[in-house]
């Protein structure tokens, strides 16, 4: 987590930010930094803030209070409300909000009036990148919910921002085909060298599509990490829990160490006597013939293709844990095997909700 | 049918392809978001410091007008019935007010009654089963809608007179040689006033029932269906309460159209409350009478509304299927088919077709013998100047009230819409009535002022030139158009006008080129509709047309009133022309487009 170069000044730096609607506090102070080039995802689920900080971002939300400087430059707080049409974001929009009444072409050059004709090439350029010059014609509701995605994205990038905010940009695309739009939307971002700070609600999504991610719970930001930090060094309990699913168990630390009925964790960075939990991914359990580690059970094995998942009974434990193998794996429900802990992912937190 | 359009549009969100669950999301993200989040429609709208505040303000003064504007005749009407007319309010109290209330009473169940089993009925004979025919049916039963209800009476009571075309022929048929040989129940009475109104007023609740039935999810009535419900079961149990919401809208609508109506009461008889405040005035001139009655109505006519909003409260569920696959409907064949036609029609001739050729003959007749007659082409011009000047104002100033809570948010701003579309609630009559005092007041004053400044008295400025009738009709339709902008603008997605700020417009440009171009086919057919409305208006021309001016309404009025009926049926005919305009857009805009999914 290096700070960003003072040469340049953050893409966005947003500073203890507070919006409510009504009786709902939508934004509790947020401060968050996007730096130049960097794709940053606001992780979190529905209601969470990160649409509202979105649009604050964008001017289309006036905040109660904190400060919001794109480049540098003061946009909103004390003394500063630029409209959105003249902060030089891109927004797109989850419902893309395309224009029913204008072709594919006359969405993409909405936004570029004023601008030199140069800019309508760099467009059209654009959209034949994406290869929709031959629907340039089109009306947006006659293309596939693929093709309006990309309609979207080029209309967003067309005036050049110098941050592009997106919305649920994939949320509207089945499984299928989101991974493949996925892939084409972060290589044209990195092609265009655009900025992006990216609303989702799926963890998946933004481990694969950003550099940084910050994590919102409740109108705050909980811990902004790289995917990889955020994973596997999550700070909380509760981005524990929201990037990866895991079985806990709740103990409390003595001499440093968590005890498990599998065998005690160093927790050395938690004070004597708290309550913690430990959470078993299953990536933390190596599973091996009988006799090697601890003695277990397997009740179910979940097929998953290129991996399997054993769902396993061990002494002392109420609730079963689960590991991962790949492939199909050489056991099946019923047999004896013998569990390990993996120690590196093995994750011992706070627990925040014991008294 | 002023309120038509304005009930019917919402009820109407087919989902454009591909997109339908874009802009609604899942039903489970809505549910999940509801709580956490304010509805998007309660979003404060940004815009620039100064230029904001400009727009805010010029926005205000225009909407704080047209709701004065809308609200000063109710203020002028309770002034003036505070006032007392000393020892003829007594007299209102014990002998006219009583019969009113109970005959308008009685009026408004039987017809409510007559429209809402002939509305739905239809509405479902044409949603749920397929035979031949039932296409024409599907837009002739809308039909009713071009006659206005006193146009209906002075068919009917021609029609209906005892030596009419009707009884005559009974009585050929029946072998009688005289009219008093045998008696045939009089149309001139309370029952004969019911079933007339019933069955022109039916299409009210028979557009958004239809148009609710036709969007109901399909998955409904087979899950009905497969529950065990027959047919009959399934209209009751499932179909029936899930079109309460429109039913309720268009019973409403329909009730307050006979309170508003003046001429078929009193053509047929019946001393509603409409008839006696028209009475009151004309007859008695006691202004302050009428006014104490017409505020006796006007809390009849909230009540009517308040009712039909407690009815629609949860109506989410009704519109909520999503991407709805039609129902399909129930082929049927042979007799069952000719039964379902032949009921089918009996609406359309009762409504429609048995007034409209009754008018077209008798017109034809009549120019056949005496040639169109200078009156009513003056008459048609005059209908003609009025309807269209307050259309252009009602149009302009419905844009921009409806444009304000839209495009700059804010709840007080949605009340300010209310109040200034709370002239559909009150009566021609009443409205006229209200208008009196303070446009006597203006002309006072302009005169008074003119005498001071010139010392040449000036000619009547509000009640001599018409301005009164243009100020009464955009007042009172002001609610289709703001309501036919709103919806239209409603049917914009916030998003839209989101990307055209993000992409570089200000507020106006957003305005110009994303919400008009979008809307503008919602805010024609709304102007379409208040022309209409203004060419068929009878009790407010009636009252504040200037001197010697004739309307087509007025004259037809006139003829009627001294019994001369042939006369009148030229205008007749040509208002009932007017008014098939409406029908063949209220029909296009009523039916849900099938999802085109392939």
């Amino acid at each position: 987590m290096t700070e960003p170069a003072p040469s340049r000044p953050a893409a966005l730096a947003v500073e203890e930010l507070a919006c409510r609607f009504g009786r709902v506090q939508a934004l509790a102070g947020v401060s968050l930094t996007v730096r130049p080039g960097e794709v940053m995802a606001l992780l979190g689920d529905s209601g969470c803030g990160k649409s509202t900080l979105l649009r604050v971002v964008a001017g289309l939300e006036a905040p109660q209070a904190g400060t919001v400087r794109l480049d540098g430059r003061l946009v909103a707080g004390p003394g500063a409300s630029v409209p959105p049409e003249a902060r030089g974001v891109g927004l797109m929009f989850q419902d893309y909000a395309l224009f029913p009444h204008l072709t594919v072409r006359e969405n993409i050059r909405f936004g570029l009036k004023g601008q030199p004709p140069a800019a309508r090439e760099a467009a059209d350029e654009l959209l034949e990148q994406v290869g929709l010059a031959a629907h340039a014609g089109a009306y947006p509701q006659t293309l596939s919910g693929g093709e309006q995605q990309r309609v979207a994205l080029v209309r967003a990038l067309a005036p050049g921002p110098r941050l592009l905010l997106l919305d649920e940009p994939f949320s509207n695309l089945d499984r299928r085909m989101r991974d493949r739009v996925r892939e084409d939307t972060v290589a044209l971002l990195r092609r265009t060298g655009t900025t992006a700070l990216m609303v989702t609600h799926d963890p998946e999504e933004a481990l694969a599509v950003a550099t940084r991610i910050a994590l919102m719970r409740r109108g705050r930001i909980v811990q902004v990490a790289t995917g990889e930090a955020l994973y596997r060094r999550p700070e909380s309990l509760f981005a524990a829990r929201f990037l990866a699913d895991a079985a806990e168990i709740p103990t409390r630390i003595a001499g440093g160490r968590a005890g498990t009925p599998l065998g005690a964790v160093p927790a050395p960075h938690l004070p004597e006597g708290a309550p913690v939990r430990v959470c078993l991914r299953p990536e933390a359990l190596r599973v091996g013939a009988p006799g090697d580690g601890l003695p277990a059970q397997v009740l179910r094995r979940t097929f998953l293709g290129a991996a399997s998942v054993l769902h396993l009974g061990l002494p002392g434990l109420s609730l079963p844990l689960r590991a991962r193998l790949p492939g199909p794996g050489p056991y099946g429900p019923g047999d004896a095997v013998g569990v390990t802990l993996v120690p590196d992912a093995v994750l011992v937190l706070p627990d925040e909700e014991a008294a | 049918m002023e309120q038509g359009l304005d009930g019917v549009a919402p009820l109407r969100r087919a989902p454009r392809p591909g997109r339908g669950l874009a802009e609604r999301g899942t039903p489970v993200e809505q549910a999940a978001l509801a709580p956490a989040l304010p509805s998007s429609g309660r979003r404060r709208p940004v815009a620039a410091g100064p230029a904001r505040r400009l727009w805010l303000l010029a926005w205000t003064l225009a909407a704080g007008l047209t709701a004065l504007l809308v609200l000063a005749p109710v203020a002028a009407l309770g002034i003036e019935a505070l006032q007392g007319s000393g020892g003829l309010w007594p007299h209102l109290l014990a002998y006219v007010l009583p019969p009113a209330l109970r005959d308008t009473a009685l009026l408004l169940a039987g017809v409510g009654l007559v429209v809402v089993a002939v509305g739905t009925g239809a509405a479902w004979l044409v949603a749920a089963y397929d035979f031949p025919g039932r296409r024409l049916l599907d837009w002739a039963l809308l039909l009713p809608l071009a006659v206005p209800t006193y146009i209906a009476a002075y068919a009917y009571l021609d029609l209906l007179h005892p030596v009419g075309p009707v009884q005559s022929a009974i009585r050929a048929l029946l072998g009688y040689a005289r009219p008093r040989d045998l008696i045939l129940p009089d149309l001139r009475s309370l029952p004969g006033c019911i079933l007339l109104l019933g069955f022109v007023l039916y299409p009210y609740v028979y557009l958004p029932t239809r148009a609710l039935f036709l969007m109901q999810s399909a998955t409904l009535v087979e899950a009905g269906r497969s529950l065990g419900a027959g047919p009959a079961a399934v209209f009751l149990r499932v179909a029936l309460p899930l079109a309460r919401p429109a039913i309720a809208l268009g019973a409403s609508l329909a009730l307050l159209e006979a309170l508003n109506d003046i001429g078929a009461a009193e053509f047929l008889g019946v001393r509603t409350l409409t008839v006696s405040i028209y009475d009151t005035w004309v007859n008695r001139s006691d202004l302050p009478g009428a006014a104490g009655l017409a505020l006796v109505m006007l809390a009849a006519c909230l009540g009517l509304i308040a009712v039909e909003r407690r009815a629609r409260r949860g109506r989410g569920y009704a519109g909520a299927a999503q991407r709805p696959r039609r129902m399909s409907r129930t082929p049927l064949s042979g007799p069952a088919a000719l039964a379902a036609l032949a009921l089918g029609l009996v609406p359309v001739a009762l409504g429609f077709l048995a007034p409209a050729s009754y008018l077209a003959v008798e017109a034809s007749r009549r120019l056949h013998r005496a040639g169109l007659s200078g009156a009513i082409l003056s008459e048609s011009v005059n209908t003609l100047v009025y309807a269209a000047l307050a259309t252009a104002v009602a149009t302009v100033l419905g844009l921009v009230v409806a444009a304000g809570p839209r495009l700059l948010g804010g709840r007080w701003r949605e009340a300010l819409l209310r109040c200034a579309t709370f002239g559909y609630a009150i009566p021609g009559a009443i409205l006229a009535i209200g208008l009196l005092p303070p446009l006597a007041a203006l002309d006072g004053a302009l005169d008074g002022a003119s005498r001071a400044l010139t010392g040449a008295p000036l000619a009547a400025m509000g009640l001599g030139t018409g301005a009164a009738l243009v100020y009464a009709y955009a007042v009172r339709f002001l609610a289709v158009t703001a309501g036919s902008s709103e919806a239209g603008l409603a049917r914009v997605p916030r998003s839209l006008g989101d990307a055209a700020r993000i992409l570089g417009r200000g507020p106006v440009g957003a305005l110009a080129r994303v919400h008009l171009p979008l809307t503008w086919p919602a805010l024609l057919g709304g102007a379409l509709l208040v022309f209409v409305d203004c060419v068929k208006e009878l009790p407010a021309t009636l009252i504040l047309r200037p001197l010697n001016v004739e309307t087509l309404a007025t004259h037809l009025y006139g003829e009627a009133a001294r019994g001369t009926y042939e006369d009148g049926a030229v205008a007749a005919l040509l208002i009932v022309a007017v008014g098939l305009l409406p029908v063949a857009l209220l029909l296009r805009v009523s039916t849900p487009k099938a999802s085109p999914e392939a």
